[in-house]
């Protein structure tokens, strides 16, 4: 199928001096391709990282990569900016890194299913040189077109030069006809160069999607309940410089952990909110800036001064920074192990009795292990955001004289976006908050880790908010009829 | 032009509600709630004064971007009374009267009196 180029005919803006000339923009194949099927492409949020994923049935079957979801225990599905379910795993593939989940239907039946392609021969399928397009939520983005053309075509991946970075996988790699024929999926990185992309085919797709189908009968419908989006709005800039500027602020609240009477167990506790983290980024390079500057005799500000404030623009919100929310960072404590802090007392006293000397070896190693992090209010369940739980190495070696010090040890570490609503108080003040963490070094019956949040932490984060609450709020605010009745007579 | 009308109305505005002369009846910037009751929707900027005598901070904003259509005013803050949610930060409710620029007045359009949000009227 060859979709004619369509060219714009837009009346060009002239100048009294200058000819008419003809607009040579075009819409590309690509372009169209993107505007009929990107509402059925869809992010993944998972406990691994965001990933893409793209409609293949109309009773709300996605295909994505089985890395993109991993082991996650939650994984939400964003359909669009204010559209975020909950998404169940079907059947996954990890050796051949494709899965199929399951969101419901109730959400899916407005938006074109994609097509896998059905070429029954490999020239068919794709050839070098051929066209493609790749939709996807890569990086910082979310739906986004990128384009190119075919490199290479494998048995069981496409190579093209489609830009596809962290986020693309799972989303689909499209030809000209509008059939999907691969996953993308990896990237051959080169070092200084630009690399190119793999793509997994779609042949290894189609069975597990035909197995999932006949699944669907046996299992109940996804849940219909919204889950949170990211805010699209920004956290006030001049906020961010004040909090940075401020020559008192007590950091101590953010370290949840520290301040509270009962401690979480083997974890830190961390919150952090977009002032916080600004300060914390930008409080030495304000401090230095403020020396530098002083150098200057001037009173006022040359064109020689330093501006540490640089890097305040709105732009930065496509770059996803400054969203108006709170982080929760959970990590485990690292400690000497037992064995060798009783190895060194016994040690030094042998040494110590037989006059000889002792060389200390301390070994450290996590002190718990997260498998999974919930924030409750007043009891229940908040729904996060977005989720992490990855992998933390403990990788090192060093020595002295007399001493050595080693760690070597993997755990999991957590990390969850809210919106900044729950730490706000309603009429009846301050509501109990608390996490709930599992801790997979302890014994199964003692695994579960309950943390109430101080009182000083939630009302840090509170009035973090409470200036953005009150822009939020101005946005929202209707002009008083009768007012604009009056001002509607001038 | 229209940026210009507004800041000049704001530096008028805000040096008429900073201003030490004139009738006002209290000069507090600390309004009890009960002051709220004796407002009214469409009241001029000058009769407020009166009542609530000069704010902590005056504002210029654009105001309804959301709802689709957007408007410009004033904000007018006041301090208020001891938070007693807050346990650990020292911090004061804002009163905060909200006035919208219509025609050559700047009448009063909504007021809070609490920071989260929760609006009274």
């Amino acid at each position: 199928m060859a979709l004619n180029l369509l060219t714009i005919s837009i009346a060009t803006t002239t100048y009294a001096s200058e000819p008419v000339v003809q607009s040579r923009r075009q819409v590309s194949e690509e372009a169209l391709l993107f505007k009929k099927f990107a509402p059925s492409v869809f992010t993944v949020y998972s406990d691994e990282g965001k990933g893409s994923a793209f409609l293949v049935d109309s009773q709300g079957l996605i295909a994505t990569n089985a890395h993109v979801i991993g082991n996650s225990k939650r994984i939400g599905i964003k359909i669009s900016d204010s559209l975020k379910v909950m998404g169940v795993p079907i059947l996954v593939d990890t050796a051949n890194d494709v899965a199929i989940l399951w969101i419901n239907p109730a959400f899916t039946k407005d938006r074109p299913v994609l097509r896998l392609s059905r070429a029954t021969t490999d020239e068919d399928y794709a050839f070098v040189g051929e066209r493609v397009l790749a939709i996807g939520s890569p990086l910082n983005q979310e739906t986004i077109l990128t384009t190119g053309i075919i490199s290479k075509v494998g048995e069981s991946a496409v190579i093209s030069d489609v830009s596809i970075n962290p986020g693309n996988s799972g989303g689909p790699l499209l030809n000209l006809d509008g059939d999907v024929i691969a996953i993308n999926t990896f990237r051959d990185p080169s070092l200084g160069g630009t690399g190119v992309s793999g793509s997994i085919s779609t042949r290894l797709l189609e069975p597990l999607l035909v197995e999932s189908l006949g699944k669907l009968s046996t299992l109940p419908a996804p849940s219909e309940k919204l889950l949170p989006v990211m805010p699209k709005d920004q956290y006030p800039l001049n906020l961010l410089r004040e909090a940075a500027e401020a020559e008192r602020w007590d950091e101590n609240p953010y370290r949840a952990s520290k301040v509270a009477y009962s401690k979480p167990g083997g974890f830190e506790v961390q919150i952090v909110t977009p002032p916080y983290l600004y300060r914390v980024e930008k409080k030495r390079e304000v401090d230095l800036a403020r020396k530098a500057n002083s150098r200057n005799k001037s009173d006022s500000k040359t064109d020689s001064s330093y501006d540490p404030f640089e890097d305040l623009k709105t732009w930065t919100q496509y770059l996803g920074k400054w969203s108006p929310t709170v982080t929760i960072n959970v990590v485990p404590k690292v400690g000497q192990t037992t064995g060798s802090i009783l190895g060194n007392i016994l040690g030094a006293a042998v040494a110590s009795a037989a006059g000889t000397w002792h060389t200390e070896h301390r070994k450290y190693e996590f002190k718990a292990d997260l498998e999974s992090m919930d924030l409750l209010r007043n009891g229940s369940v908040v729904a996060e955001i977005q989720r992490g739980i990855t992998w933390q190495p403990l990788d090192f070696n060093a020595w002295g004289f007399g001493w050595t010090t080693s760690g070597s040890d993997l755990a999991r570490t957590g990390v969850a976006v809210y919106e900044c609503d729950h730490f706000l108080p309603d009429s009846s003040g301050f509501a109990p908050m608390e996490l709930v963490l599992l801790d997979r070094k302890k014994k199964k019956s003692d695994q579960e880790v309950r943390f109430s949040l101080p009182a000083p932490t939630v009302e840090r984060v509170a009035l973090d908010f409470e200036e953005y609450c009150w822009q939020r709020t101005a946005k929202s605010l209707h002009l008083d009829l009768a007012l604009a009745a009056i001002r509607g007579k001038y | 032009m229209r940026f210009a009308c507004g800041s000049a109305a704001l530096i008028l505005i805000t040096a008429f509600l900073s201003a030490c002369g004139g009738p006002a009846t209290t000069m507090t910037s600390t309004p009890e709630i009960s002051m709220l009751d004796s407002l009214s929707v469409g009241m001029p900027i000058r009769e407020v004064r009166n009542v609530f005598g000069p704010p902590i901070r005056v504002t210029s904003m654009a105001f309804g971007q959301q709802t689709g259509q957007a408007w410009s005013g004033l904000v007018a803050e006041y301090d208020g009374r001891k938070d007693g949610r807050f346990k650990y930060n020292k911090r004061f409710r804002k009163t905060r009267l909200v006035f919208a620029f219509v025609a050559s007045d700047t009448l009063l359009n909504s007021w809070y009196f609490d920071d989260a949000g929760a609006l009274l009227r």
